[in-house]
């Protein structure tokens, strides 16, 4: 039965990864009692490595990367290391955070238009971080500006300079957000659904913008989005989160040929296929977020294999074939969930359409 | 690519936005009634700076044959008790009158801006503590406050102006407080912090220009107020005193004329005061009304 030989050799602790998040866990106050909203995240994002962070709304995605960068809402609760470079985030002093935010990590949005000051024209909105933050004279910062615009795609930067927020379309405006997140000399990226408000030629360049940077820049990028494919396509690896916890981590085309987690398979499954009309399949239920699980496996309310186990203890994160699962049933359920995931997942006759509740 | 679209913002608008100075062009070229009280207002501070050239006599100048006389020739608005130009000491009461409500709504906009961009940026503790010391502050009528800080330094235009001066800040904070709040919660001020801007660079050059059409628009309106209640003062005999020259204390030594049917020194000083009371605040209303819509 047991198929899989557990590793215990992580794929990237060789060398210090540019962030390492361990055992995360976050609690914000709800009428004024703490909700978890992290259960357990363990992630790491390696020097130079694209990390695809995926999972539906109120799966914790946001908040893990606003933890990362230390702007939780007021009252957080965290416990768990934050580590970026081996230097623990929530212990940095209020200067350390500062530079920390200023030149070590930038942040990428899915809407541009909300995150850039509507008085400001974009040159000032570009030259913020390097003439405020890095006291780099005004001309010089626009000159290096100018420069980062063409390799975002945009020729007539200097012309942009003067423009403001409004007088650009969405996706100008988000190659806009990278340039000023390049600007910086970064080490890491969060881009947090960058391409969500974008059509579909438009995600493409700005996807293809930030592998670019990445490779080029030998940036480390955490790409946060609800988008499967989008995330298997740009990044090295992907980690699948459910209700605050990381379920599974892989890399794209091992999650997308044989997913190790009944809720990777799920998703997997709900992916919309062009070219075949059929009703779109649905993981069962609804999607829970982290304040409403109980203390077994986050997923186990939705999960078709489900056992007395999973509802009394939940799965740790454990290395499996160089690969990480949060699954008590991994092993057995090795190949039983692939074929899965061309069929409606947690239904009871597989390769029948079921009204999705 | 956005410049043929349909976005590209009037010259006007554009030209609005690039002179970094938010609303205040547009709002006067938009709306006539403001422009005209701007400049109504903008000539009241000229004749008081230039008071010696216009006034037709000295304000102390007395004429005892020419006493409590109706509008003439000689005298156009006529003359008080003591056979003084009621023109010229009302020209001459405009310096006065005007420069201790700019002075009080100057000091307590600037001390109310700082203390409410301060509060809303570092919220927790200190920013419970203004509001509470605000409240305390707002439950004091001015005019309370300004008989007691007179009880202490003594009568003149000093007290009064030290004592509004405190006394307008909660005014002024209670309105700009919800504005900047609003301000502060939106994404791109998380933007820039996520860049590591400082928040004295943040609140300097991004929250303060961008609620300044709300700070406008309030501070117009609480010039009014303070015009009132620096009367009232004076009126009540604390503040200016004789024989200078100030509207509220004017229409306080008009008394015995008017009781004699010879309403002219009341009545004049009254008539400025409701002049420029209802100038401002018209105009309040109105830089309001557009700081909303410019507000979304």
């Amino acid at each position: 039965m047991n198929t899989l030989e557990p590793t215990t050799t992580l794929p990237d602790t060789a060398v210090e990864p540019a962030v390492a998040i361990e055992h995360l866990q976050v609690r914000i106050p709800v009428d004024g009692s703490p909700a978890p909203v992290i259960h357990d995240v363990t992630l790491t994002i390696g020097r130079g490595e694209a990390v695809g962070l995926v999972g539906e709304s109120g799966s914790g995605k946001s908040m893990t990367a606003r933890a990362l960068m230390r702007m939780l809402p007021d009252g957080a609760e965290v416990h768990g290391a934050i580590r970026f470079e081996g230097e623990d985030v929530q212990e940095m002093s209020p200067r350390r955070l500062r530079a920390y935010r200023a030149s070590s990590i930038a942040m990428i949005y899915q809407n541009p238009h909300a995150h850039i000051n509507p008085l400001r024209t974009v040159g000032d909105f570009l030259v913020e971080g390097l003439c405020q933050v890095q006291k780099v004279p005004r001309r010089e910062a626009e000159q290096k500006v100018v420069a980062l615009l063409v390799a975002v795609g945009i020729a007539d930067g200097a012309r942009r300079l003067s423009q403001y927020p409004h007088e650009l379309s969405g996706g100008l405006l988000q190659r806009v957000m990278i340039a000023a997140a390049l600007a910086t000399e970064p080490d890491v990226i969060l881009a947090d659904e960058p391409t969500t408000a974008l059509d579909v030629t438009t995600q493409e360049e700005v996807i293809a913008i930030l592998r670019e940077a990445q490779v080029q820049r030998g940036l480390s990028i955490l790409l946060i989005t609800h988008d499967l494919d989008l995330a298997g396509a740009a990044c090295d690896r992907l980690a699948v989160m459910y209700a605050g916890q990381v379920v599974e981590v892989a890399d794209g085309a091992g999650l997308v040929e044989r997913p190790l987690h009944p809720y990777s398979a799920g998703l997997l499954a709900a992916r919309p296929e062009i070219g075949v009309r059929a009703r779109l399949r649905t993981v069962p239920g609804r999607p829970a977020s982290g304040f409403e699980v109980g203390d077994g496996c986050v997923f186990a309310e939705r999960c078709a294999f489900v056992t007395e186990q999973c509802v009394s203890e939940r799965p740790q994160l454990r290395s499996l074939e160089g690969r990480q699962v949060a699954c008590h049933r991994a092993e057995e359920l090795d190949g039983v969930l692939l074929p899965l995931a061309d069929g409606p997942v947690g239904a009871d006759a597989p390769g029948q359409d079921k009204e999705p509740s | 690519m956005t410049s043929t679209g349909l976005v590209t913002p009037s010259p006007r608008r554009a030209r609005r936005l690039r002179s970094g100075q938010p609303a205040r062009r547009s709002v006067l070229r938009q709306d006539r009634v403001a422009l005209g009280l701007t400049i109504f207002l903008g000539l009241l501070v000229l004749v008081a700076l230039l008071a010696p050239v216009l006034a037709p006599y000295a304000p102390d100048e007395t004429d005892i044959l020419a006493a409590s006389q109706g509008p003439s020739g000689a005298h156009l608005l006529g003359t008080d008790a003591l056979g003084r130009d009621l023109l010229s000491r009302l020209i001459y009461g405009t310096r006065l009158s005007l420069l201790g409500p700019v002075v009080v709504i100057g000091v307590a906009t600037v001390c109310a801006v700082t203390l409410v961009l301060s509060s809303v940026w570092i919220g927790g503790r200190y920013d419970r503590f203004v509001g509470k010391a605000l409240s305390v502050l707002f439950s004091f009528p001015g005019l309370i406050l300004a008989i007691v800080v007179v009880a202490i330094v003594g009568a003149g235009i000093t007290g009064p102006i030290v004592a509004f001066s405190i006394a307008f800040i909660p005014y002024i904070a209670r309105v700009l407080r919800p504005v900047a709040l609003r301000e502060r919660s939106m994404t791109y001020v998380n933007a820039l912090e996520m860049l590591g801007v400082s928040g004295w660079t943040i609140c300097v050059r991004h929250l303060l220009p961008n609620i300044f059409p709300f700070v406008r628009a309030h501070v117009t309106i609480a010039l009014g107020t303070a015009l009132v209640d620096l009367a009232a003062v004076s009126y009540i005999g604390l503040g200016v005193q004789a024989p200078a020259a100030e509207w509220g204390l004017q229409i306080s030594t008009g008394q015995a004329d008017l009781l004699a049917g010879k309403p002219w020194e009341s009545l004049t000083a009254c008539v400025a005061v409701l002049v420029v009371v209802i100038a401002v605040n018209i105009l309040g209303e109105r830089l309001a009304a557009a700081a909303q819509k410019e507000g979304r």
